[in-house]
C-alpha cells in the first residue's frame, strides 16, 4: 500500500464525513431526540475514525463500523441522562414522545409524522427500523451494530416494523 | 402453510432471504388469504415510508459548520 500525504488522508477523512454523516447523525438523533447531543455524537464518532483513518479502506464495512461507534456513544449518553433524572426535560420517557423543534421546523409534513410515530416505538425497535429500513443496512450489520444475534435482530425489525405501522395509522387517523 | 408460519416468514420473505419451496408455499398461502396478503402489503408501505421520510435531516449549511467544528478539534492537523 502506498504511503499517503497528510493533504491525501485528510481529504479521505472529509471524504468519509460527507458520505456517512447524515446516516450518523440521524443515528444519533432517534435515539437521544436532542440534537445538540446528537451533533455531540457526532463529533466524538468521527474524531475515533480520524485516529483510525490509515485502516479504514473498504467503504462498505466503514459505515456499519461508524454507526457502531456512534450507537454506543449515544446509549452511553443515553445512560448518564438516566443517572441524573432531575431535569424532567432530560428524560428520555419525556424525550421519546416529544421530538425536538428543530426535527419539527426543517421537516416535511411526510418527515413529520414520521418523527412522530418513530418516537412512539420502544427504543430498541426504533434503532432496528431506523438501522434496516431509515439506513437500509443489511440484516447482519443491523445486528453486529446493536451486538445481537442475526435472528434476534430480524425480531426486533419485525416488532418494529408493526409498531411503527400501528402507529402511522395511529397519527393518520388523529389527523397530525 | 397457515397464516402463523407466514408471520413467521414474513420477515425472512422481505429479506428475500427464503428457498425456492418457501416462497411457493408463501406465494400460494397469500393468495387464498386476504389478512396477510394485507399485512405484507402494510409492512412493505412501512418500510417504503420509513425510508423515503424517517431521517433526521441535516442541511447542507448544517454539514459544513459541523465538519469546521470537526477539524477544529483535532490536535494536530496535518503539514
Ligand atoms: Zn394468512
Amino acid at each position: 500500500m502506498d504511503v499517503e500525504s497528510p493533504e491525501q488522508v485528510f481529504l479521505r477523512f472529509e471524504d468519509l464525513f460527507n458520505a456517512n454523516v447524515d446516516a450518523v447523525f440521524n443515528v444519533a438523533q432517534r435515539l437521544l431526540w436532542n440534537r445538540s447531543d446528537a451533533e455531540d455524537v457526532v463529533q466524538t464518532t468521527f474524531l475515533k475514525a480520524l485516529t483510525r483513518i490509515a485502516q479504514l479502506r473498504d467503504d462498505e464495512r466503514v459505515r456499519p463500523w461508524l454507526l457502531q461507534i456512534a450507537y454506543r456513544d449515544a446509549i452511553a449518553l443515553l445512560r448518564r441522562r438516566r443517572d441524573r433524572p432531575t431535569d424532567p426535560s432530560l428524560l428520555p420517557e419525556w424525550a421519546a414522545v416529544e421530538p425536538g423543534p428543530s426535527d419539527i421546523a426543517i421537516a416535511s409534513d411526510m418527515a413529520r409524522i414520521v418523527t412522530v410515530a418513530l418516537a412512539q416505538l420502544e427504543e430498541s425497535e426504533r434503532l432496528a427500523v431506523t438501522l434496516r429500513d431509515v439506513e437500509d443496512l443489511p440484516m447482519r450489520d443491523v445486528a453486529s451494530i446493536i451486538g445481537i444475534g442475526l435472528s434476534a435482530a430480524k425480531m426486533r425489525v419485525l416488532r418494529g416494523r408493526a409498531s411503527l405501522r400501528v402507529a402511522l395509522q395511529e397519527d393518520a387517523r388523529s389527523g397530525l | 402453510m397457515d397464516c402463523e408460519d407466514l408471520a413467521e416468514l414474513l420477515t425472512d420473505l422481505l429479506e428475500g432471504d427464503v428457498d425456492a419451496d418457501q416462497e411457493a408455499a408463501a406465494l400460494a398461502h397469500l393468495a387464498s388469504c386476504e389478512a396477510c396478503e394485507r399485512v405484507l402489503a402494510g409492512t412493505r408501505d412501512v418500510i417504503e415510508i420509513a425510508h423515503e421520510h424517517g431521517r433526521a435531516a441535516l442541511e447542507p449549511d448544517d454539514r459544513q459548520r459541523m465538519f469546521r467544528e470537526l477539524t477544529a478539534k483535532i490536535p494536530d492537523p496535518p503539514n
